[in-house]
């Protein structure tokens, strides 16, 4: 444990601690004395107990955005929901039409689904967005064919934290009977989601970015006008039709529990997270050589993406994630690639927000979290400065280039 | 937790503290050279000082990874109070061996040995000692 005390743990978009009270919830339906019964099992007492927790669970996520609990469909997390709601439906339009538009900076979920149909003989329209990732909903009437079904498009990016504009998407996709797929797993519990005006047709969302268990999701299938989708897991016919598998109770009910929390707090959460991540921009941001990656404006509170010019980007990460010379603090944070020692492989968002190859190895992703504080942000700030100030001291590209123009101008150049 | 899985210990201890890191005015008793590796976007710059030919001193730049800082610090360190001859004896080999690099790194091995040559290249009667190392 001492070792966690020397951690700053600024990766909440990779995943967050499961809440201790979710974790509470979860222990009831696991051992010989709780609920462990099968959801399915109709025929006796503690079968009927585990489906309504099922069932409880089910109304709790629904809520989060505002949908009916009916619409909820259970996953194994936001990957399996991109996978049903994306190969789902292309599945069950195909008489319509073949053709599919997301865009280049979404989830690996949403690309390898649209690249498998791809192969299937769908055609897809992958947009890219501006440089300040944002897609323009001109560019998305643009993109749409006579012979569309499909559009998928993330609320909130999991690598930059831009917030795309749904609302608009949503009015051009209805307007032409397209279905709007929206993965939803960064916004949910960050930003309200209020699912009857935001007009998409299906939603991603995940347990574990809010407080919840991992190994559990949901696809939201919205139901007025319904949106039909061939199932993509079969067996006992489970989540009607949709999804089978036995239902696994626990994590159900710790994602019902998580989502309750996560819409409680939703107010003060955001606010708090925005200002935590204001003050580890605005630290960083003062130093020369520092982009942000995204838009300034439409951002989720809780993530913040910086390029660091003038250094390398392995280096980087080696020298914060691990105890350097000087300070045992070691910072928990993502890179802007994804990188092994064995593999550099930059950032396809990044690449495709007009960063370099060398650029995007040379950022960091610093998301937030409800049990960050303001001191931790402060040492995780000075943390990186000492960092990336020994590193350039080190580079003959930096070194040099603001020997000559001053430290400015030199991250132009480094 | 052991360090790492990706770097032994040798490299890490000099990433952590690099010995030789800095640059030096030009001046007649001192050398430069430079070596890139494009793939990776690495760039070592290494100086030695000299009395003779013996290298009194030696220092090094480098934009690059954990390993690449590693090996301009290793050479660096290896050079200092041989003679001209016996540093352009130094290869990639002895480098990596030294340091224990991960395979898909011994491309920092080779770039301090280039960066190196490169500033030894630069000393009085080096063409000897290349055209006899290079057969």
């Amino acid at each position: 444990m001492s070792e966690r005390s020397d951690c700053i743990y600024l990766d909440h978009a990779a995943t967050t601690p499961v809440d201790p009270a979710v974790v509470q919830a979860m222990c009831g339906y696991l051992g010989a004395e709780g609920v462990f019964a099968n959801p399915a099992s109709a025929t006796h007492a503690d079968g009927w107990a585990a489906a309504d927790a099922v069932e409880r669970a089910r109304a709790q996520v629904a809520a989060l955005i505002n949908a009916r609990p009916q619409e909820m469909v259970w996953t194994s997390g936001a990957t399996e929901a991109d996978n049903l709601a994306i190969k789902g439906a292309a599945e069950s339009y195909c008489g319509r039409g073949c053709h599919i538009v997301t865009a280049r900076t979404e989830h690996k979920a949403v690309l390898d689904s649209c690249r498998r149909l791809e192969r299937a003989g769908y055609r897809v329209t992958y947009l890219t967005p501006g440089r300040e990732g944002l897609i323009d909903p001109a560019q998305l009437a643009a993109a749409l064919e006579a012979d569309t079904i499909l559009v998928s498009l993330m609320h909130v990016n999991n690598e930059t934290g831009v917030v795309q504009d749904i609302d608009a998407f949503a009015r051009i996709t209805r307007e032409r009977g397209i279905i709007l797929h929206v993965d939803a797993a960064q916004s949910a519990g960050k930003l309200a989601i209020d699912t009857p005006r935001l007009g998409a047709d299906l939603i991603s969302l995940s347990a574990h970015k809010l407080y919840g268990p991992k190994g559990v999701g949901a696809l939201y299938v919205r139901h007025r006008p319904r949106v039909r989708l061939s199932a993509q897991m079969h067996g006992g016919g489970h989540e009607q039709g949709l999804r089978s598998g036995t239902l696994p109770t626990h994590q159900i009910v710790g994602m019902g529990h998580a989502c309750r929390l996560a819409g409680e707090r939703l107010a003060e959460d955001s606010d708090r997270m925005a200002r935590l991540r204001r003050r580890l921009e605005e630290r960083l941001c003062a130093m020369p050589g520092v982009l942000v990656n995204g838009d300034r404006e439409r951002r989720a509170p809780h993530i913040v993406s910086l390029t660091f010019q003038g250094l390398d980007g392995e280096a980087l990460m080696a020298a914060l994630t691990r105890p350097s010379a000087r300070s045992a603090l070691r910072l928990a944070v993502s890179s802007g690639s994804a990188c092994t020692a064995a593999s550099r492989e930059p950032s396809y968002v990044l690449r495709a927000l007009g960063r370099s190859d060398a650029e995007a190895e040379a950022s960091l992703r610093f998301s937030v979290g409800r049990s960050t504080r303001a001191q931790e942000i402060d040492a995780a700030a000075e943390r990186v400065r000492e960092s990336v100030e020994r590193l350039r001291a080190l580079s003959p590209r930096w070194t040099r280039a603001s020997a000559q123009h001053g430290q400015g101008a030199a991250a132009a150049e480094a | 937790m052991s360090v790492d899985r990706h770097y032994s210990d040798r490299v890490w201890q000099h990433f952590l503290r690099p010995c030789n890191a800095g640059v030096w005015q030009d001046a007649a008793d001192i050398v430069s050279g430079e070596a890139e590796t494009p793939a990776s976007g690495a760039l070592m710059r290494m100086q030695l000082r000299l009395r003779g030919n013996r290298i009194e001193d030696a220092c090094f730049q480098v934009h690059g990874c954990v390993s690449a800082i590693a090996a301009g610090s290793w050479v660096t360190q290896w050079v200092r109070g041989r003679l001209v001859s016996e540093a352009w004896a130094l290869d990639a080999a002895q480098i990596d061996t030294a340091l224990a690099l991960a395979p898909e790194k011994r491309f920092c091995a080779l770039l301090a040995e280039d960066a190196l040559r490169s500033a030894l290249a630069q000393c009085a009667g080096s063409a000897l000692h290349s055209s006899m190392l290079n057969g």
